[in-house]
């Protein structure tokens, strides 16, 4: 628990009594340098602080103060005594003429120069120069003419009376010059009533604050300061440094012949109150507005001084200064720290996180502190300028015045009183943010703006990379951006090329070419890199291959297209994949049911073939009993016929064949093929009339390129198929002939590709059916599905397998007329 | 009197192929497996086997290759797949012959002769000059005449005039033309016809199954040849 005093500690009034103690304590410290300041001044360093004792040795008119009045008050008189315009005039006529000489001649030969060169004076840097000049004595002085093209063929008379023109008028503002300084002088010296002068001057002239000259017995009541060797300079005037006084004999004009001596009076009584400190030289209004005698102000100084100890008000400086820095500290010690049983709030109203300081204290921090720390310290700095730079300003200015020296101790504690306030409020506030964990720099604008600053770099450094790399663009961003990045890439080039142009050859010149060359070479790599990835695809796309494997350097929506096409790849590969599964699936199955059918079915031809004998060797009883046995043994014929059949189209129609092709004579294979079939032919009175194209019978080799036993397999079939269904009696014609010619390109006659065999019959039965059907698998010519052997497999396989050769089979239906045509190719394919 | 061993893992095959066999004058043995088709192997002599490929327990394929390690009896592969490749396999990995079913039960029984007459008389043969052999097939060039088997075939002139000049040029394909040429000793001018009619006519006597050759065959589009078995 928080003693008594540790929670007075932290309380407003602790806080308050703190600042204000040291603020008090820093104004005391200014007032005793202030007043430090005036005892040097009226006694000198050395003097002052050697201590009060020495300090109080000397008299007034020994003192520092005395002698920097009464110098201010001699140059004045000097001035006064030294106007001589007749004379300071006739001085400088003498140089007049030697540098008239002078610019006159050097004006001719210039002239003369660029009438020979022929040349315009704007571009000769010799002539370009007209200025010349030259010094009066010592006085530094101008005299100009401009040497243009217009004023070229001036002549010299012209230019003396330019040039004496000119004289004129810098005589003329020079004399006033001195008049003003006289003038000056006059009146700076009537304001020190306590001084008597009788000055004449140079010239003759009077000048004094006297009504009348005054007689010498009243010049001696005075204590008189001679000044000697103060001489009129023939041109600059008074040689102010020269002017020396001390006391002596006073003097007086008639006593001397020297009409530039100066003398003046001084009364010698000036610790006499009542002849010194005249009526109406205090009042502050008219010390300020109108002046004050110097002389009774730096005596009321040296009074005030003269017994004070410079020892302890040195000390008292020291001493106060430091016991108010460290009450400063203090303070700042004990700002920002509030008791913890008490609830703060933000300014807002809403409350701030909490912090704790290691001694149980919460730390807060004012509204004033949300300010930022820069922006309080320009707006503190600018008050302090205000309380500290008026008051030094005021005290510069009046320094010159010591009858305001008086004021200064008061003004500068005040001054000073403020700037402590005002430098601990913002040290307050800075030291609240820093105790509260906000840190000073993160509250100031300058902080805010860097910030802001960097944001904004990075995100445009963000926006020219993405832009660069036109990576994170789908294909919907793309158009967008791409105009802002084209518009980006005009621009640039732009700028570069103007920029290139303006500075042409130098260094930067070269640095914006490089930075064009650059921009543009980095803007081809990217569109090449881009077009080089699209061709990528492109070509991948063309193959059905993968696509390429880098595809993180591609764009997006390059990628997009790429992965979209992969994806349909895909897609395809495995729909392919599928079907070749399945087919192979089916004809699988196929194959296995057909085996597993021919087991049994071996059986049943054995059997009934076994039954058939006893029949035949009349062992089995009655002759129903041989009828059925029959039948069933020519089903079981037929049946096994149908399962061959059915394996082979199944693997026909699925491809799954294995091919032996070789050039043959399909004549000879159509012969081969047709005298296998004449015996069943003939069993129905049918023959077979082999032709070739002209009609004639077949004999000339007519070559095909296939697998020959597929090839009988298909004519048989055609020829099986002929021999089944043809009308009794009828022929059955056969012919192979070349295909039709196919022309040449380029237009030379064409030689035939195709071997064609063709085979017609007449149909036993009307064939009420078309093509397309007849071709379908178990479907006959005869729909009835009559007794007739066979079935529609024949045709189905031997199409099947024409086409895996590379060949058609084309069936037509004329009437009664049934033809099959068989197109196969010369050549491998 | 020869043995047969059959083998088929199918009781009512195995009973219909002993009935044909044993009515031929076989005496036949039966095995349903592999396995017991080389315990009887090692019990009796057997002069030739039919073996089914596809059995329980193990297969024919496999029977008969461990059959084959110290045994050259001849064997006939029965079998329901068709396919060139599985006749081919089985061919080469020891069989004689390759019967596909259903098979017609005639033509096994003359298989099975045809593979005992050659393994009876393997290394007993007369060599003559005058005598064209292939398999079972015997043409002797100097009596005319013509045996399968051992069977003496009934051959036409012209029919003999053809087998003796493709079995002079055993193993080379030789087309319709050429026969033609040969044997009519005129040109051949559209003669295909003509040839492969009495092609057909030898096939169909000295062939055990005419439409499936195992003498002379045909190359489809090219010829005819007789092979060197």
């Amino acid at each position: 628990m928080a003693t008594k005093s540790t929670k007075f500690k932290y309380t407003n009034p602790s806080k308050a009594i703190c600042l204000l103690l040291a603020a008090l304590l820093f104004a005391l410290g200014t007032w005793c340098a202030v007043e430090l300041g005036a005892g040097v001044l009226v006694f000198g360093g050395d003097d002052y602080f050697k201590g009060s004792a020495a300090a109080g040795k000397q008299s007034y008119t020994e003192s520092r103060v005395f002698e920097q009045v009464l110098q201010n008050d001699l140059s004045s008189l000097n001035t006064l005594a030294s106007k001589n315009e007749t004379a300071y005039s006739r001085a400088l006529a003498g140089k007049q003429e030697e540098t008239v000489e002078e610019i006159v001649d050097q004006y001719m030969t210039r002239q003369k120069y660029l009438k020979q060169q022929k040349q315009d004076p704007e571009e000769e840097p010799f002539a370009r120069s007209p200025e010349v000049y030259l010094l009066f004595g010592e006085d530094d002085y101008t005299m100009t003419i401009d040497f243009e093209y217009e004023n070229m063929a001036l002549s010299e008379e012209a230019i003396r009376k330019e040039l004496d023109r000119q004289y004129d008028l810098w005589e003329e503002s020079r004399l006033e010059s001195y008049r003003s300084d006289r003038n000056a002088a006059q009146q700076w010296l009537s304001a020190n009533e306590s001084l008597f002068y009788y000055v004449r001057s140079a010239d003759g002239t009077v000048y004094t604050n006297q009504s009348k000259k005054p007689s010498l017995a009243e010049v001696k009541q005075h204590k008189v300061f001679a000044v000697k060797n103060a001489k009129v300079n023939e041109v600059r005037g008074i040689d102010y440094l020269d002017a020396q006084y001390e006391s002596g004999t006073p003097t007086l004009f008639e006593d001397t012949d020297d009409d530039v001596l100066v003398s003046f009076y001084l009364d010698d009584a000036l610790a006499s109150e009542e002849k010194l400190y005249r009526p109406g030289g205090s009042s502050f209004f008219r010390t300020v507005f109108e002046g004050e005698d110097e002389y009774i102000a730096t005596r009321q100084m040296y009074d005030a001084m003269k017994d004070r100890p410079a020892g302890w008000v040195l000390t008292i400086m020291i001493v106060s200064y430091l016991a108010g820095l460290a009450l400063l500290l203090w303070f700042l010690h004990l700002t920002g720290h509030v008791n913890d049983d008490r609830a703060i709030y933000a300014g807002d109203g809403s409350p701030e996180p909490v912090t704790y300081a290691k001694d149980g204290s919460r730390l807060v921090y004012a509204a004033i502190d949300r300010l930022p720390g820069d922006l309080h310290f320009l707006i503190s700095a600018a008050l302090f300028g205000v309380c500290l730079g008026l008051p030094i300003a005021a005290m510069a200015d009046a320094s010159g015045n010591f009858s305001l020296w008086k004021y200064f101790p008061l003004a500068g504690a005040g001054a000073t009183f403020l700037c402590v306030l005002l430098l601990a409020e913002w040290l307050a506030s800075v030291c609240r943010t820093v105790k509260s964990g906000r840190g000073f720099w993160k509250n100031t604008l300058i902080w805010r703006i860097l910030r802001w600053f960097g944001r904004i770099c990075k995100a445009i450094g963000d926006y020219a990379k993405e832009a660069w790399h036109l990576t994170k663009y789908t294909p919907e961003q793309l158009p967008k951006h791409a105009f802002w990045i084209a518009v980006g890439y005009v621009l640039g080039n732009i700028l570069l090329v103007n920029l290139m142009h303006g500075l042409d050859r130098g260094f930067f010149g070269v640095l914006f070419f490089l930075l064009f060359a650059g921009l543009n070479a980095l803007v081809l790599i990217r569109i090449t890199r881009y077009l080089k990835g699209l061709d990528e695809i492109i070509a991948a796309s063309e193959e059905g291959a993968e696509m390429p494997a880098d595809r993180n350097d591609l764009p997006v929506s390059l990628k997009t297209l790429a992965a979209n096409m992969e994806v349909s790849r895909e897609r395809i590969d495995r729909a392919v994949e599928k079907a070749v599964k399945e087919e192979q699936t089916r004809t699988e199955l196929i194959t296995n049911v057909t085996h597993d059918l021919k087991t049994p079915l071996t059986s049943l031809i054995n059997y009934s073939d076994l039954l058939d004998r006893k029949a035949g060797s009349k062992e089995l009883g009655d002759e129903e009993s041989v009828k059925y046995v029959g039948v069933i043994h020519d089903q079981s014929e037929k049946l096994k016929r149908l399962i061959d059949d059915l394996l082979e189209a199944s693997k026909a129609s699925a491809g799954n064949v294995q091919l032996n092709c070789s050039n043959l004579n399909l004549t000879e294979l159509a012969a081969q093929a047709i005298a296998e079939f004449a015996p069943e032919m003939a069993k129905n009175r049918n023959e077979v009339v082999f032709v070739d194209g002209s009609g004639q019978p077949a004999s000339a080799a007519h070559m095909v390129y296939a697998d020959g036993t597929k090839t009988y397999r298909i004519l048989s079939n055609l020829l099986s198929n002929a021999q089944k269904y043809s009308a009794p009696g009828t022929r059955v014609y056969a012919t192979v002939s070349d295909g039709p010619a196919t022309a040449g390109s380029d237009g030379t006659p064409g030689t035939s590709r195709t071997t064609v065999f063709e085979l017609k019959n007449t149909s036993a039965a009307p064939l009420n059916i078309s093509a397309e059907e007849l071709m379908a698998r178990f479907v006959r010519g005869d729909r009835s599905r009559g007794e007739t052997e066979g079935n529609g497999l024949g045709l189905s396989i031997a199409r099947d397998l024409t086409s895996l050769m590379g060949g058609t089979l084309v069936l037509d239906i004329d009437g009664d007329l049934f033809k099959a045509t068989v197109t196969l190719p010369k050549q491998k394919i | 009197m020869y043995t047969v061993l059959v083998c088929d893992d199918d009781q009512a095959i195995l009973e219909s192929i002993r009935i044909y066999l044993t009515a031929e004058g076989y005496e036949v043995l039966t095995a349903s497996d592999g396995i017991e088709a080389i315990e009887q192997l090692k019990d009796h002599d057997i002069h030739c086997m039919v073996l089914d490929i596809m059995m329980p327990r193990m297969d024919g394929l496999t029977a008969m290759l461990k059959i084959r390690e110290h045994n050259n009896v001849p064997v006939i592969l029965l079998s329901a797949r068709s396919e060139d490749t599985d006749k081919i396999a089985g061919l080469s990995f020891g069989a004689d012959d390759y019967v596909t079913k259903p098979f017609n039960p005639l033509e096994l029984v003359a298989r099975v002769k045809s593979q005992i007459r050659r393994y009876s008389k393997l290394g007993s043969m007369e060599t003559r000059e005058s005598l064209l052999v292939t398999g079972g097939l015997e043409l002797d060039t100097e009596k005319k005449t013509v045996t399968v088997d051992g069977d003496a075939v009934r051959l036409t002139a012209l029919e003999y005039q053809i087998l003796e000049y493709l079995m002079r040029n055993m193993g080379h394909v030789l087309s319709s033309a050429q026969i033609y040429e040969a044997v009519w000793h005129e040109p051949a001018l559209s003669t295909e016809k003509t040839v492969t009619v009495h092609i057909r006519n030898i096939r169909e006597k000295i062939e055990i199954d005419p439409k499936n050759p195992n003498y002379l065959k045909v190359v489809w589009g090219l010829g005819y040849k007789v092979d060197k078995i």
